[in-house]
């Protein structure tokens, strides 16, 4: 079966390419523009993996993964990290979070598959 | 620049993030108790039922300086070890129907509700059963925590404090509960502070007598285990209002006598290790505001030094970020003298979170000290270990040594030093001890002052470690 992958980011551009990629490689995907979609795309979409933005209008990447984790529904899907941010705190604070991984923009599309591959076994 | 998608202004998060973000509010997600607003309309129902409701109440005074001192994970473990002995409790002391809740999500208060028996009136029965709850709960969290819950912190105290809930007619419900958790809280804290101030006094006595000990604990290379130096550790011995060192420098901390305590203690550090220290390093922990403070006198250097016999070059001053440094250019201006003249500078608990890459990369420290709470159980921990290769990805950058401290077992000894750690600090390498101890040994024999040996040199003499290593190749 397919894995499902849900990729959240506010910039359509983003959004298209990591989608395009995805798909390529096999996995099923959907994707939204801001956390606030993301949440409810969580719940209707049951994806196997998120990859999430941080820097998001309404309702950011930090809020979703808190609230993704807080709750026993969603706390086991793997959260991957994906923003421009480079900042090694942002990264520790990602991990600390329980994001399950942390991949800074701009990244290769190996980089993006082998680090996706690693977790949605 | 790519086009973004713009959210019209007037947009709202839709009831899905709303309820997600309510459910957040109304549970503590870290000791898993239902928070008050959560139980509000249950109270309510109890009180206009029976006509009254006892409460007790409990907390952990300080319970920020936790937080402060050990890292929001410690925290957060240790709320809900709290939690987990409160739902024990209930579960073997309350009657159905009685309520134990969280002030809040993520309050370090806790209440116990408690519905007067349906037998007999309630203002007679009620009163009794609360001091009787309120005893067996003191000697249970005391219990609990001598059996080494609570992340093993056996110093912590809680208080407690009963309050009455009577139903009237003239005033609503859920603001009478409220009005009585105020006054427990009001109460409670009465009697902490009472307590307080008798611990200041202690304290301003230690600082005047310097009746501080100091114990050393070596620093060493995780490659051939030879001493770099010598972490000095104070506590304040002989006074039982003050148990052990986190006491005695968060109780400075809060009294502003921080820079004095330092002193005291720097000043006992020097006396002894002058005589033994050679070539190794002694390392202080220096609190922000003694820097800061000595930064505002002539001649900064000679008051640190003092109480001399050990030379600058032979000092690291170990800075926690986890009280705030006022003004950093002043800060940093004097730390830059100090190094002019040969000492060194360690940044503390480095992966805590207390310190950003910005500040970390400004001071430009000699040794990162990565923090105890990440060393426990690395070996077996994937976000520690990645958390250890940030530290060190960091370390290159602005060139400096790495230390791991508290080191306990072997696993964690071999997971750093696989990951090149350079050196290490901990009960499996060596105690803290006396200077007396150490001064017979070192600068000579540098091995001889620690208790660890690689398990293939001895392999007879660590059975336990052999154990638990077998235990671990086999799984």
């Amino acid at each position: 079966m397919k894995k499902r992958i849900l990729v959240v980011d506010d910039e359509e551009s983003v959004r298209q390419v990591v989608s395009f990629t995805l798909e390529q490689a096999g996995y099923e995907v959907e994707s939204s523009a801001d956390g606030d979609d993301c949440l409810e795309k969580v719940y209707s979409f049951r994806p196997d993996l998120i990859l999430l933005d941080l820097m998001m209008p309404l309702v950011d990447g930090w809020e979703v993964l808190r609230l993704l984790r807080s709750n026993p529904e969603t706390a086991e899907i793997p959260v991957v990290i994906l923003t421009a941010k480079g900042e090694i705190y942002d990264k520790m604070f990602a991990l600390q979070q329980g994001a399950a991984d942390y991949i800074t923009k701009p990244f290769g599309k190996r980089e993006l598959l082998e680090r996706i591959s690693a977790i949605a076994k | 620049m790519a086009e973004k998608d713009r959210s019209p202004p007037d947009k709202q998060p839709s009831n899905r993030t709303l309820w997600l973000r309510l459910q957040t509010l109304l549970s503590d997600k870290i000791s898993s108790l239902p928070t008050l607003p959560a139980k509000m309309a249950d109270i309510r129902g109890a009180l206009e039922e029976f006509g009254a409701v006892g409460l007790v109440y409990v907390t952990v005074p300080r319970a920020d300086d936790l937080e402060a001192l050990y890292g929001w994970q410690y925290y957060d473990e240790f709320m809900a070890d709290l939690g987990a002995v409160l739902a024990k409790f209930a579960r073997t002391f309350l009657k159905p129907g009685d309520l134990v809740v969280a002030r809040d999500a993520q309050s370090s208060e806790f209440l116990v509700f408690v519905k007067p028996s349906s037998s007999g009136k309630p203002e007679e029965v009620a009163p009794d059963r609360l001091e009787t709850l309120n005893t067996q709960l003191v000697n249970y969290l005391a219990v609990e925590r001598n059996a080494g819950i609570f992340r093993g912190h056996k110093q912590v105290t809680f208080l407690t404090a009963t309050a009455r809930i009577t139903h009237n007619l003239f005033s609503r419900p859920e603001r009478l509960v409220l009005a009585a958790v105020d006054q427990a809280h009001r109460s409670a804290v009465a009697a902490a502070e009472t307590e307080t101030r008798r611990q200041k006094e202690t304290l301003k006595r230690i600082i005047v007598r310097e009746e501080v000990e100091v114990l050393y604990q070596p620093i060493v290379s995780l490659r051939d285990f030879s001493i770099l130096g010598f972490e000095a550790l104070s506590t304040a011995s002989g006074y039982a209002e003050i148990e052990g060192a986190e006491m005695l420098f968060a109780l400075a901390d809060e009294v502003d006598l921080s820079a004095q305590l330092d002193r005291a203690c720097r000043r006992r550090a020097f006396a002894n290790a002058r005589r033994w220290l050679g070539d190794g390093l002694l390392f202080l922990n220096t609190d922000p505001r003694t820097v800061e403070e000595l930064g505002t006198q002539e001649d900064a250097l000679h008051h640190l030094f003092q109480d001399g016999g050990v030379a600058p070059t032979r000092v690291v001053l170990e800075i926690t970020e986890r009280s705030a440094i006022g003004n950093p250019v002043a800060f940093e201006a004097t730390l830059n003298r100090f190094r002019d003249h040969g000492v060194r500078v360690a940044v503390d608990d480095t992966g805590a979170g207390y310190a950003s890459l910005n500040t970390i990369a400004r001071l430009k420290p000699d040794f990162l000290k990565f923090d105890m709470a990440l060393v426990r159980d690395i070996d077996q921990d994937r976000v520690k270990q990645e958390l250890l290769a940030t530290v060190q990805e960091l370390g290159r950058h602005v060139n400096a040594r790495i230390i791991a401290e508290g080191i306990e077992t072997e696993g964690e000894l071999q997971t750093l030093a696989g990951a090149g750690v350079d050196f290490g600090q901990g009960y499996l390498l060596a105690r803290p001890k006396m200077g007396r101890d150490i001064e017979p040994y070192f600068p000579r024999e540098p091995a001889n002052i620690l208790e660890y040996s690689r398990p293939d040199d001895r392999p007879d003499e660590r059975p336990e470690e052999r154990g638990r290593e077998e235990k671990n190749t086999r799984s």
